[in-house]
């Protein structure tokens, strides 16, 4: 009777598996017709290989491309510049713009940002500009600083198709290249410089219109005097955002160039919808006919509330009255300074721009900002409190080199303050103390908002600017209204490292995550399932643990039971490793599956340079010091504003084509 | 009242059959204090050779906290043991098992999920001695259990049994067969019948007397006046802390003991 | 008739067995999975389900030992990390805070001049101490180990950040002492893929060396804990401390005992890890003591202590690597590839009661 009873047992363990095993026969079948095309799709890209092997390995990437055009987005892979000689030596740069300074004030701003940056990063730039708007010549000036050999190139894309020769041309000599003021980014563009230094539009809507619903409102409207306009409909997509997020009423209202029409469409539009409460202009052009219509209206600041993007006069004088929030500024300075110091640092330590896009803009004009600023030669001191330091690990000499040669640079008497060991109370101590040494500007690690909620919201509250670095989420995330935070952009490592992985081809992508429940790390899961989704690849999570030994058959399974998954990207050691001893298991070869990975290890970049692995994330140290100082010496002494609440210092991809200017300079810039 | 059960005891006084024995046990005055309670309040107590003792008295009267002071889990606060003719010390439950006194608690006795040969050797193992390592000697070990078992009829199936599978009364008949095998000089039941059915306790009954037959003396802690009619030979009632009295078999009454062991009769 | 007592005998050796019931699953859900999953029966697949369990199957040997004493240790991802740093510097003479630190207290190795024996002493005797520490602690204080040793696993979990420098310590190097530990079985693998599967099949085969290191080790703990009086003193401890003690079992000594052991099986794990995979992270191994205890309990060992083997503690961890092996590639549709060890979760608690049904029919 018992030994019956203990059969019934396994007969019902039975029973369940095959129930759930009942659909099994159907997903064989599935697989083996995507078996089928991933196989020829294989068998091309080798070809490709083989024929072209010879080659330049650009044209053979172009070849790629091709294959997998019709199912990927475009996407243009950065060229990796050639480092100097020299770190400490004095930089050649060439600007080449489509307008210069003589021909408006704001392109002296500009030029102003250059002139500053320059002297910040011991460089020398020199400007070239045609006598009037030109793309030929403009495209011929490229030319010519391409064959002036400098160290680096900046540039505004005004025609991504006439410039595409003659900066692939600098490119292709290793020059470093980024844009400026003009452009859309290597992405859009189709070329492969660095990245472009502008405004980001959607961030200046959304955070616009966070700011206007921020004491709460019943219905926001997007006056746009430009409908059609690419750039302003990203603003007006912004504003939305934040206001469906705020849970206020969103409507577009489209006006014209004639400022007198434009009015009575407003109050028109205002008559029969007196709930609008939160107003948004495109600029000086919706800015007029706007506060005409306050005038006819009798509209006061206490009815409405009003930002816009841009600046002038009248709007300025609107801010100090207190009619209108801000305006919003894409902050030309920081177009000159940060292309140079991107530059900078790309040509010196290797060090590349986290995105394709670095915001320079929004910058919010409020009536804190207006006014004069001290300058660069007044003298700043900055205290920086971190929860570890130099003496403890590595890494964070890398993080305090970033910090000093920047305060060097600049000329900035810079103090770090650091626990004995980790410890979160003391660290907030040390916060006081740094707020009663009364700096000018302080920067800080961020690793318990809930503790330094309070010493952090005094320093602002003493006029003390503040910017985290490192440990943080960004104000919004941590709630303390600092600057901004510089870190890695988890998403956008994901992203950007999908999109490199799907356009070598493939079926799946797998995220192999062996920490599963991480927030950095479902960010990046995230980002990559983004790009597989984009490029039309199926997509997966793949939960291992800490032990690589398991962890490797986890792997290994996995890939048995799914032969279609050739895009493999790893969260840092703690995955790659089993990931590679699965590679050994299998036998599997860099011809079988495409890998990328976060962080980097001796191993991962030996992996690299066999071409194993595509590459390692890294979230660039020495950027998110050096970047901390940059921001706090802008805003003291300049009034420029970091852009947006997360600043990214990563993903700075290294690959094989950078791997030995990464190792060389490890421990000290990487 | 009490006087006249001493009456009756008088007109009845049976002689102690081991007056002649050697003493085993000699407990002298012996004091017990836990902080402030005193649970034991100077205890005169003597078993001697080959005697089955019964330790009688109501719950929390201080049998137990005797019979754990004589097996070392308590230390006495003040008094004197002598034991086997020299004054002793009695620290721990190795000092009282060094001794020869062996002890069969309801539940500190044998651990059910081990088998039978394994519980009747364990602290005791016959081993083979190879380097460090204290090598069993399985079989030896399994066999003598069972023979030993066999000597005082207790049979088993087998000494690879596991111990949790047994009934309380073989249970019992383990802890006992233990302390003959090892030569003991003294074996303490605590309450070995309490809970067992009547078959049960009959058997664990003749265990006793296969004990005493070897000349061990027992001193068994019950309830149950039955038993000690059954087995003992005298007892031991205890109350409050304090001896009432050593009686021999035959001396009282059931209604006696009952009456001696809840004090009623004093009042 | 003789047949018919021979058939009762096993019966009952069996049902005596915390092996039994484990053992029953495992070779039940293995046959089930040869019959119902694409790709299960295959060398690849076997030998992956084998390797899996090569780090966790040692650990579990000692959380075995533990259990069945009645104590825990969840310090042991430390000790782990702890012999993966000290081993692996000292081995090759990796340029690292450990080896410049033991060559500055003048012991024989320097940067790039390794010492395998040193590296083995230091990868098992501290994690060793480690365990020592752990008892010692448990014995003075008796407040329970799993108390213990979550303290000590927060303040053995710092001091390896110290010793690591905070690093990850990968090598590159190959010496010989890993492919001992834990290099490829060839002449395994070689010898199925020539005589049993031929060389053409697609099939592959990955045993490596920490498989038979690990089954030595059990067939060496299973003795100790079966054979010897340290090992009936476990039982027993485990099982009814005061009788034990009551005995005459000197219980402090038995585990301070078997947290040394569990800490030197957690040092040779952490050697075998790093001699596979040249690396080692601080936050090594984290959460592998409940991964052990898991093992152990589907293995027939009682979280009360006092049951439980060795070799049921290897049928445990290799019955949850062949479900997890299994579910994966089953690949059911509602469990996507982020969400089989929930699957597994469920199957342990499914053995844990098989265990508890068999284990009541041997004992009461």
């Amino acid at each position: 009777m018992k030994k019956i009873k203990s059969l019934k047992m396994i007969l019902g363990l039975a029973v369940l598996a095959f129930l759930a095993a009942a659909c099994e026969p159907q997903v064989v079948e599935v697989e083996k017709e995507v078996q089928v095309e991933v196989t020829v799709e294989v068998e091309k890209i080798v070809e490709v290989e083989v024929e072209k092997e010879v080659e330049k390995i650009v044209e053979v990437e172009k070849e790629v491309e091709k294959i997998v055009e019709v199912e990927v987005e475009k996407v243009v892979e950065v060229k990796i510049p050639v480092i100097v000689d020299d770190p400490n030596r004095t930089l050649d740069i060439i600007a080449v713009q489509h307008a210069e300074c003589a021909w408006d004030s704001f392109w002296c701003t500009v030029q102003a940002g250059i002139t500053q940056g320059a002297a910040d990063n011991n460089v020398n730039v020199t400007v070239l500009a045609p006598d009037s708007f030109d793309v030929d010549k403009t495209a011929s000036l490229i030319e010519q600083a391409v064959a002036a050999q400098p160290d680096a190139i900046m540039l505004t894309v005004t025609d991504a198709t006439v410039f595409k020769e003659p900066i692939q041309a600098a490119l292709d000599l290793g020059i470093p290249v980024v844009a400026y003021n003009a452009g859309a980014g290597p992405v859009i563009d189709g070329i492969g410089y660095l990245t472009y230094l502008g405004q980001d539009e959607y961030a200046g809507g959304y955070l616009g219109g966070q700011r206007l619903s921020a004491d709460g409102g019943t219905k926001g409207v997007c006056v746009n005097h430009v409908p059609g306009h690419t750039g302003v409909a990203l603003r007006c997509a912004g504003f939305e955002q934040a206001m469906s997020e705020a849970g206020i009423a969103y409507e577009e209202l489209a006006i014209n160039d004639d400022p007198s029409e434009s009015a009575t469409i407003l109050g028109d539009y205002y008559a029969a919808n007196p709930d609008v409460d939160i107003w948004i202009t495109m600029g000086p052009n919706g800015a007029v006919p706007f506060y005409a219509f306050m005038g006819n209206e009798g509209l006061t600041a206490d009815d409405i509330t009003h930002g816009t993007f841009d600046n002038s006069p009248e709007i300025t004088e609107n801010i100090l009255n207190g009619t209108t929030m801000f305006g919003i500024d894409q902050q030309p300075f920081l177009q000159g300074y940060g292309a140079v110091t991107a530059l900078s640092l790309a040509a010196r330590y290797g060090i590349l721009p986290a995105g394709p896009v670095t915001a320079t803009g929004p910058g919010f004009i409020t009536p804190d900002t207006i006014g004069d600023f001290p300058g660069a030669d007044s003298p700043m001191k900055i205290i920086a409190v971190q929860h570890a330091e130099c003496a403890w690990d590595a890494f964070w000499c890398v993080v305090q080199n970033g910090a000093t040669t920047a305060a060097d640079r600049m000329n900035i008497d810079l103090q770090i303050l650091a626990p004995d060991s980790f410890d979160v109370d003391k660290t907030a101590s040390l916060i006081e103390q740094a707020v009663a040494a009364e700096p000018d500007a302080i920067m800080l690690t961020v690793t318990d908002p809930a503790v330094f909620k309070d010493p952090i919201e005094s320093a602002l509250a003493a006029g003390i600017p503040v910017v985290a670095y490192n440990a943080g989420a960004g104000p919004v995330a941590d709630g303390i209204d600092y600057s901004t935070y510089l870190g890695q952009d988890e998403y956008a490592g994901g992203y950007q490292g999908g999109q490199r992985l799907a356009a070598l081809g493939g079926t799946k992508g797998v995220c192999v995550n062996h920490a599963p429940g991480h927030t950095g790390v479902a960010k990046r899961c995230a980002g990559f399932e983004q790009a597989m989704t984009e490029a039309g690849l199926d997509y997966e999570e793949l939960v291992t643990n800490d032990d690589p030994a398991e962890s490797a058959t986890i792997i290994g399974d996995y890939y048995s039971a799914n032969p279609d998954a050739d895009i493999f990207i790893t969260m840092g050691p703690g995955s790659a490793v089993p990931f590679y001893a699965f590679m050994e298991n299998e036998g599997l070869t860099k011809d079988d599956i495409v890998h990328g990975t976060f962080d980097l290890s001796p191993e991962i970049s030996a992996m690299i340079s066999s071409g194993v692995t595509q590459f390692g994330i890294d979230q660039q140290p020495f950027l998110q010091g050096y970047g901390a100082v940059q921001a706090l010496n802008l805003m003291v002494r300049h009034g420029v504003v970091p852009a947006l609440p997360v600043t990214p210092t990563g993903p700075g991809f290294v690959t094989v084509d950078n791997l030995t200017v990464v190792q060389a300079l490890a421990g000290e810039f990487r | 009242m009490t006087k006249n059960i001493m009456e009756k005891v008088a007109e009845k006084r049976q002689k102690d059959l081991f007056a002649d024995e050697p003493v085993i046990v000699d407990m002298k005055n012996v004091v017990k204090r836990f902080g402030t309670v005193e649970a034991l309040r100077g205890v005169d107590f003597t078993v001697r050779k080959g005697e089955v003792r019964a330790l009688m008295g109501d719950n929390g009267a201080g049998k137990s906290t005797l019979i754990k002071v004589l097996t070392g889990v308590h230390t006495l606060t003040s008094g004197q043991i002598t034991f086997d003719g020299e004054d002793v010390q009695i620290n721990s439950p190795a000092d009282a098992r060094a001794l020869g006194i062996e002890t069969c608690y309801q539940d500190l006795a044998l651990i059910p999920l081990m088998s039978i040969w394994r519980n009747f050797f364990l602290g005791r193992e016959l081993v083979t001695n190879i380097g460090p390592i204290k090598w069993l000697r399985r079989q030896e070990m399994a066999r003598q259990c069972k023979e030993s078992l066999l000597d005082i009829g207790i049979h088993i199936r087998s000494a690879e049994e596991k111990v949790g599978k047994m009934s309380g009364g073989e249970r019992q008949s383990i802890a006992i067969g233990r302390a003959i095998h090892f030569g003991a000089k003294l074996l303490i039941l605590d309450e070995p019948t309490s809970a067992l059915s009547v078959k049960e306790t009959n058997k664990v009954l003749d265990y006793i007397r296969a004990a005493k037959e070897r000349g061990l003396p027992v001193i068994f802690i019950t309830h149950n006046v039955n038993h000690i009619y059954e087995v003992s030979d005298s007892y031991t009632i205890i109350r409050q802390g304090q001896s009432v009295g050593t009686y021999q078999k035959g001396e009282l009454t059931q209604q006696d003991i009952a009456d001696l062991i809840t004090g009623a009769r004093e009042k | 008739m003789s047949n018919d007592t021979f058939r009762i005998r096993s019966l009952r050796l069996f049902e005596n067995s915390p092996v039994a019931g484990p053992l029953i699953t495992l070779i039940a859900i293995y046959i089930l999975f040869l019959f119902i999953t694409p790709n299960f029966a295959t060398w690849r697949t076997l030998s992956g389900i084998v390797t899996a369990v090569s780090i966790s199957g040692i650990v579990t040997i000692g959380i075995t030992l533990l259990m069945i004493s009645g104590e825990f240790d969840l310090s042991l991802a430390p000790m782990i990390a702890m012999a993966g740093y000290l081993f692996g510097s000292v081995s090759v003479g990796a340029d690292s805070l450990i080896t410049n630190t033991l060559a500055g207290w003048g012991l024989p190795v320097a940067v790039g001049q390794g010492n395998v024996t040193l590296a083995i002493i230091l990868g098992l005797g501290v994690p060793m101490l480690m365990g020592l520490v752990n008892g010692l602690i448990l014995i003075s204080t008796n407040v329970p180990s799993f108390i213990v040793t979550l303290g000590t696993r927060q303040i053995y979990r710092g001091i390896v950040w110290i010793v690591a420098g905070a690093e990850l310590l990968q090598v590159l190097d190959d010496p010989v002492v890993y492919e001992v530990f834990n290099g490829r079985f060839e002449l395994l693998n070689n010898f199925i893929k020539n005589n049993i599967i031929g060389p053409e099949s697609r099939d592959r085969v990955n045993f490596r060396y920490a498989t038979l290191w690990l089954i030595g080790l059990v067939a060496l703990y299973q003795t100790l804990l079966v054979r010897t009086s340290f090992g009936n003193h476990l039982f027993a401890i485990g099982g009814n401390a005061g009788a034990a003690t009551a005995q005459g079992v000197r219980s402090a000594k038995a585990r301070v005992y078997s947290f040394m052991i569990s800490g030197l099986l957690a040092g040779f794990a952490g050697m075998v890890q790093f001699s596979q995979f040249k690396s080692v992270r601080v936050a090594e191994q984290t959460g592998i003591e409940l991964t052990a205890i898991a093992g152990a309990v589907v293995g027939g060992a009682l979280l009360t202590g006092g049951y439980g083997s060795v070799w049921g503690a290897l049928v445990g961890v290799m019955l949850i690597s062949v479900l997890r092996s299994g579910v994966i590639l089953l690949k059911i549709p509602f469990v996507p590839a982020d969400n089989f060890p929930a699957i597994v979760g469920v199957t342990i608690i499914a053995s844990v009661i098989f265990n508890n049904y068999l284990r009541n029919r041997s004992t009461s």
